[in-house]
């Protein structure tokens, strides 16, 4: 078995981090932005009903909504958009709870989404120092 | 309103940082998140591994379809997230501008969360 981090973090009133588990993988849904209402509507898709092993976990606006900030020569940047302009853009995340990456994986591809021509990056959580 | 805060960076410009800088940087930002928690702003935080470590699954002609790497090759990939609880837009910014990796080259994407889904 494969430890994969402490990672979902929450903080409690005090601002203190609190672990709750362990082997956590992080699921990146990128939607392709040309297909994604319809295809999704077409799959009969319209929330995903969490799995057991579903840990957290957040859909995101569309990127129409977003903002970037950077800095330039020691001056803060703010533009409209994504931190980058690609086909398919972060969608939401989800943190599941796998004991190596091929659980991980086949809890993806049970995934309706796929279907809707979304794709799911996969990644380990990084386990931080107690703070 | 619940934002995420996602940190992206070029992970080859951080690579060569000197290692007294990357110190420093994440000593701020460790500073950065005690203060945003205690304002009582911060729902989570994830860092991940690189992402070298990443493996996108796909769907072809109904079959899963599993390739080594992130979902985009970027030069800029994302590297953590907060979650952060603001009134509005402008909040969620002021707390970003704060994240130290900014200085280094980093970027701070600042996306509302669809609301019905809020924790």
């Amino acid at each position: 078995m494969r430890e994969v981090s402490l990672g979902m973090r929450p903080t409690n009133q005090n601002g203190h981090f609190q672990s709750i588990g362990s082997a956590r993988w992080f699921l990146l849904p990128g939607l392709s932005i040309s297909r994604s209402s319809v295809r999704l509507k077409a799959a009969g898709v319209e929330f995903v009903e969490a799995p057991t092993d579903y840990r957290a976990g957040d859909p995101l606006q569309p990127t129409s909504t977003a903002t970037t900030v950077r800095m330039k020569q020691g001056k803060t940047l703010m533009t409209d958009g994504p931190f980058a302009e690609t086909k398919e853009q972060l969608a939401g995340y989800n943190i599941v709870e796998a004991q190596n990456l091929d659980e991980a994986i086949s809890i993806v591809a049970r995934n309706p989404l796929l279907r809707a021509g979304h794709s799911f990056e996969v990644r380990p959580i990084r386990e931080l120092p107690p703070r | 309103m619940q934002y995420l805060l996602m940190c992206c960076f070029d992970e080859e410009l951080w690579a060569k940082l000197p290692e007294t800088q990357k110190g420093k940087v994440m000593q701020e930002y460790d500073e950065l998140m005690q203060a945003i928690g205690k304002g009582g702003h911060l729902r989570a935080s994830v860092k991940l591994e690189p992402s070298s470590t990443s493996t996108t699954v796909r769907e072809n002609n109904g079959r899963p379809v599993i390739t080594d790497g992130p979902f985009a090759e970027t030069k800029e990939q994302l590297g953590g997230y907060h979650l952060v609880e603001c009134k509005d837009l402008d909040e969620a910014i002021s707390i970003a501008v704060r994240i130290p990796t900014i200085r280094v080259g980093g970027s701070i994407e600042v996306r509302p969360v669809e609301p019905r889904c809020e924790r």
